[in-house]
């Protein structure tokens, strides 16, 4: 089955079976239009250049198939074929086009949707989807047609940026500034950083762990395990002391479980 | 990073967040270190956003990913979705904004009694507020999310059609036509024809905040008026 590129190995691609299979198809020239910036796959090039030469009245029959999932289609290229229907007010495609490419796109987002319950998850695989036919609405769709994949795992991670943000909002207190921070008030911080672990320990670390951090002291540990930023580094974008950020990864350390102060990078 | 990144970077191109952020989920992981840096250093404007975009998909992966694909998952949602696909589209065909209640009713599929029910109100109430003769601060919320969500409009929509001034449909003799007065919706309900606890919900609910900061004041002289003339002649007249 042609799909989107997976995100474990966007490289790696079956090619879609060969979509007229059975049909009639019009052996004239069939161009695809060009993408305004990037390139498709090949295998997705392909597979819309056999698109065009097929009639409307095949054209719908293959997508219903698709809808009823016994044809197989590269996101993409049916991100593309609703583009093209929307272009044209073809409302009667761009249903079929639309339905089709979220009956294949539905497990994909679903797993991707990480932490959630599984009326979140639904949610949030619908809240993906329209914001696809919004970019293909607004002719906008051009990475969405070049990576699916990663289109749908931008919008995975805002959307869970903004939960996050949500959640914090709930419990905000006062927010720190350059000059002060009221953590700094209230105990010592260690005059070492931690060690830097492994990032894969860190990940594991963390994944045992992420309900008992505080989302400041799990960002700094992120930020300092997983992503080699400096204290500095770290201080500055939170706004903060190198010292605070010293603090939050010794709590951030003693809620792991980790112990011991280090030398820094 | 890939090979679009450096094609990008080398053209010197207008890259927009989104486009960088979007490169950056192609990616088959989370970035590391270096390739955080390479990011960093080719869209120095970006920093902080790149940063934090980062910081949450690490967040999002350490998160357990317990889901097990389930046929019914898929199709909940994608029949949700496409319902509200056709919304989307059909609000798009549309005119922007609502004029004419009884029409739209139509254009959103409905028959007057599905709309009836959709909402929770009978003929009576429907036909006042197609002609508009309850006072739009006396609308409680409910209401309008409800004619909202059934019109597959937006509920600020709903409260721009009911802020227009009134329009009643009966006929009358007088030689000047008459000055229409719109009426309360608890009088509106109290007159329905829905069962009582059914009514008790509506005298209960919260009133839209919305229409009644905007609504002009009630003015003094209204104490004065008369019942409303088409509150007997109309509103109260189930009409087809």
């Amino acid at each position: 089955m042609g799909e989107s590129p997976e995100l474990e190995d966007p490289h790696e691609h079956t090619p879609p079976e060969h979509p007229t299979a059975g049909v009639a198809v019009d052996l004239g020239a069939a161009s695809v239009p060009a993408l305004t910036r990037g390139q498709r796959r090949p295998a997705v090039e392909a597979e819309l250049s056999l698109w065009y030469r097929l009639d409307q009245v095949h054209r719908l029959t293959e997508l219903r198939a698709g809808v009823e999932g016994r044809r197989a289609f590269n996101l993409e290229a049916l991100v593309h074929v609703s583009r093209e229907a929307s272009r044209s007010s073809d409302r009667e495609t761009l249903n079929l086009a639309f339905e089709a490419l979220s009956k294949l796109a539905a497990p994909l987002l679903l797993f991707q949707a990480r932490g959630l319950s599984r009326d979140e998850r639904r949610e949030q695989v619908q809240d993906i989807l329209l914001h696809i036919l919004e970019a293909i609405r607004a002719d906008k769709a051009d990475f969405a047609e070049i990576n699916f994949a990663a289109f749908a795992k931008r919008r995975s991670i805002s959307l869970f940026r903004s939960r996050q943000a949500r959640l914090e909002g709930i419990g905000e207190r006062i927010e720190p500034t350059d000059d002060l921070d009221p953590i700094d008030d209230m105990a010592e911080p260690p005059d070492d950083l931690p060690a830097r672990l492994m990032r894969a320990e860190a990940m594991a670390l963390l994944a045992r762990s992420l309900d008992k951090l505080s989302s400041r002291h799990r960002q700094a540990f992120i930020q300092y395990h997983c992503l080699s930023l400096t204290q500095e580094e770290i201080a500055k974008h939170h706004r903060v002391t190198a010292r605070t950020i010293r603090l939050w990864l010794e709590r951030a350390n003693d809620t792991i479980g980790l112990s011991g102060g280090q030398d820094d990078d | 990073m890939t090979t679009s990144h450096n094609r990008k970077v080398s053209l010197d191109e207008k890259i927009s967040l989104d486009d960088v952020l979007a490169e950056i989920a192609a990616l088959p992981a989370p970035p590391d270190g270096e390739q955080l840096r390479a990011w960093i250093s080719s869209y120095p404007q970006f920093k902080a956003e790149i940063v934090d975009f980062a910081t949450a998909w690490i967040e999002m992966e350490a998160n357990p990913s317990a889901y097990e694909e389930k046929r019914e998952d898929v199709d909940v949602v994608v029949n949700r979705t496409m319902s509200r696909v056709q919304q989307i589209l059909d609000e798009a065909k549309r005119s922007p904004s609502l004029k004419d209640l009884l029409a739209d009713i139509k254009a959103a599929g409905h028959d007057l009694e599905s709309f009836q029910r959709a909402v929770g109100i009978d003929r009576s109430m429907l036909t006042c507020l197609a002609e508009r003769m309850i006072r739009p601060a006396t609308i409680p919320l409910r209401l309008v999310t409800a004619m909202a969500e059934a019109l597959g409009r937006t509920a600020e929509v709903v409260r721009d059609y009911l802020r227009l001034p009134p329009q009643p449909a009966a006929a009358f003799k007088a030689r000047k036509r008459p000055e229409p007065k719109q009426d309360d919706f608890a009088v509106i309900v109290k007159s329905a024809e829905l069962p009582e606890p059914q009514k008790a919900r509506w005298l209960t609910e919260p009133l839209d905040p919305s229409l009644r900061a905007r609504s002009p004041a009630r003015k003094a002289s209204t104490r004065r008026r008369a019942r409303c003339p088409s509150f007997r002649t109309s509103c109260l007249t189930p009409r087809e």
